[in-house]
């Protein structure tokens, strides 16, 4: 029978909490005892980011999680911007334990995944920290604690991805171990080559069993994270013979996978520029020439449909000859690609109406007023956002 | 298919669950629906309209109607209306919404707003 205040069930309820957006789930923890186990639980968790994915919703809830320096202060913000219009949502300091970190220190996004952001800082030494920019909740993963009878351990680099079958958060580190006696000359000093991973469920690190392959990794910048593998931009091969690929982490099995470049890749005369990001979910390759006077380039794009099989690199388009670009920074929709200009301005070249637009002066500086003279883009994190999350 | 259950009401003569009034506004639906299915900003226009024309109390018979009658389309719309109507409320609008109250001891509530003080800000007036 009906009442004038019936009241919901539980999975009726349910399905109006999936509507809301974090900001307002959280306040509502405090409705009441039953609300609040209902939003904190993992079967909640579960059912919102689900629902936060489904084609309809996703673009909705996306964000560009964008990292700046500005020059006046030397302080790192985040800001996040509304995939679909661009629109500046809000900027933040770090998280505080991180504020005032010194110039020389460089924060970069790792990868995020279900909108859990992992962040390495170079500041004194290697700090891991994984960031929920919707819950604001900031969490420091331990140090490792391993030791190695070879000897002493450093981070080559680190990637963070998720194990379907285990529904789990991991953060690998690539290690270098190396004898540091000072007795011995450089050419007699033997490395050897681990791999660590973390587990955000267990809370602590163990070595990975497989072998670690000693490719040389390139850059940091150009980590990404796709469907369960994590890959850096690597000089894959033997001494001397090596060759530029990518090195594969599957995060699942734990094992390592190598790609290297597509034949027909651009080697230009002057040197050649790679870099990686997801574009439809894959991983994909955007090279370029190294001219001097960065007067004009073309942009070569290619995807990447299966890891460790290199003839299925697949050559997209083309773009260009574009002038002043420093780099492509990544994919937005339909397309369109962010650049870096030489006067590092953001700027978006739509292919379609071969167009380029300068981001900074329409959208961005308008809305960072008090960030004038002096935007620094540091990094980008692009395709990948940080979607809202509990 | 989602019909039966419609069907079935109507076979019913005894049916208490679901008023005529509530029928009324549920049963149209479907065509509704599928006349601007593609077409997001009239589905913002038509949601509006019945937000203006339907008190909140009458959402939450709007959703179990719904929901008897296995409609997941009409379910989704009303629940997703109830969501963007109480998005910026506070914590008591919420209550007084669904008819509940707070069951925390006195210290917890105010630890629990505390831990996410950020996320009262900018919250409607009553």
């Amino acid at each position: 029978m009906f009442t004038t205040n019936e009241v919901l069930p539980e999975d009726l309820i349910i399905q109006i909490l999936l509507w809301l957006p974090v900001v307002s789930l959280l306040r509502f923890k405090c409705v009441c005892k039953s609300w609040y186990a209902l939003i904190n639980g993992q079967n909640f968790i579960n059912k919102h980011l689900l629902h936060n994915q489904t084609t309809s919703n996703k673009n909705r809830n996306s964000r560009f999680l964008l990292i700046q320096r500005q020059k006046s202060s030397n302080d790192h913000v985040f800001s996040k911007l509304q995939y679909e219009s661009l629109e500046i949502l809000s900027t933040e300091a770090v998280p505080s334990q991180y504020s005032g970190i010194p110039n020389h220190a460089a924060i970069n996004i790792v990868s995020s995944i279900n909108g859990l952001v992992c962040l390495d800082l170079n500041v004194r030494g290697l700090d891991i920290v994984l960031w929920n920019p919707a819950t604001n909740e900031t969490k420091v993963v331990p140090k490792s604690g391993i030791s190695y009878p070879q000897g002493r351990a450093l981070s080559r680099d680190i990637g963070f991805g998720f194990d379907f079958k285990t529904n789990d958060y991991k953060v690998v580190n690539l290690l270098k171990i190396f004898d540091p006696d000072p007795e011995l000359y450089f050419y007699d000093i033997n490395f050897f080559y681990a791999a660590e991973v973390y587990c955000l469920s267990t809370g602590s690190w163990r070595t990975v069993s497989t072998s670690a392959p000693g490719y040389f990794i390139d850059c940091s910048y150009y980590r990404t994270y796709t469907k369960g593998m994590f890959s850096w931009s690597a000089s894959i091969g033997d001494d001397p013979d090596f060759f530029p690929g990518i090195l594969s982490f599957d995060m699942s099995n734990e094992v390592f996978l190598t790609t290297t470049l597509p034949d027909g890749d651009l080697e230009d005369p002057n040197g050649t520029w790679r870099i990686f990001f997801v574009h439809n979910e894959l991983v994909s390759l955007v090279t370029f020439g190294k001219d001097r006077e960065r007067l004009e380039n073309c942009f070569y794009i290619w995807s990447l449909l299966e890891f460790g099989v290199k003839e299925s690199w697949t050559k997209l388009f083309t773009i260009g000859p574009l002038m002043g670009i420093e780099k492509p920074l990544g994919f937005w929709k339909n397309e369109s690609l962010f650049l870096r200009n030489n006067e590092g301005q953001l700027l978006l070249y739509d292919p379609l109406a071969q167009k380029i637009t300068n981001l900074q002066e329409e959208m961005i500086l308008r809305n960072m007023a008090i960030h004038k003279n002096g935007l620094i883009l540091i990094y980008i994190f692009v395709v990948s956002v940080c979607k809202q999350h509990t | 298919m989602k019909f039966c259950t419609v069907k079935q009401y109507f076979d019913d003569e005894n049916n208490n669950n679901v008023t005529n009034g509530i029928a009324t506004t549920v049963i149209p639906l479907p065509n509704k629906h599928l006349k601007i299915k593609a077409n997001n900003k009239e589905m913002e226009q038509y949601e509006q309209e019945l937000l203006r024309n339907v008190m909140p109390q009458e959402l939450t018979k709007l959703i179990l109607a719904a929901n008897y009658l296995n409609f997941k389309e009409a379910l989704d719309f009303f629940c997703r209306t109830v969501a963007n109507a109480i998005q910026n409320k506070s914590v008591d609008y919420v209550r007084k919404f669904f008819g509940l109250e707070s069951d925390f001891e006195p210290g917890e509530e105010e630890k629990l707003c505390k831990e996410f003080a950020w996320s009262f800000e900018g919250v409607d007036e009553d």
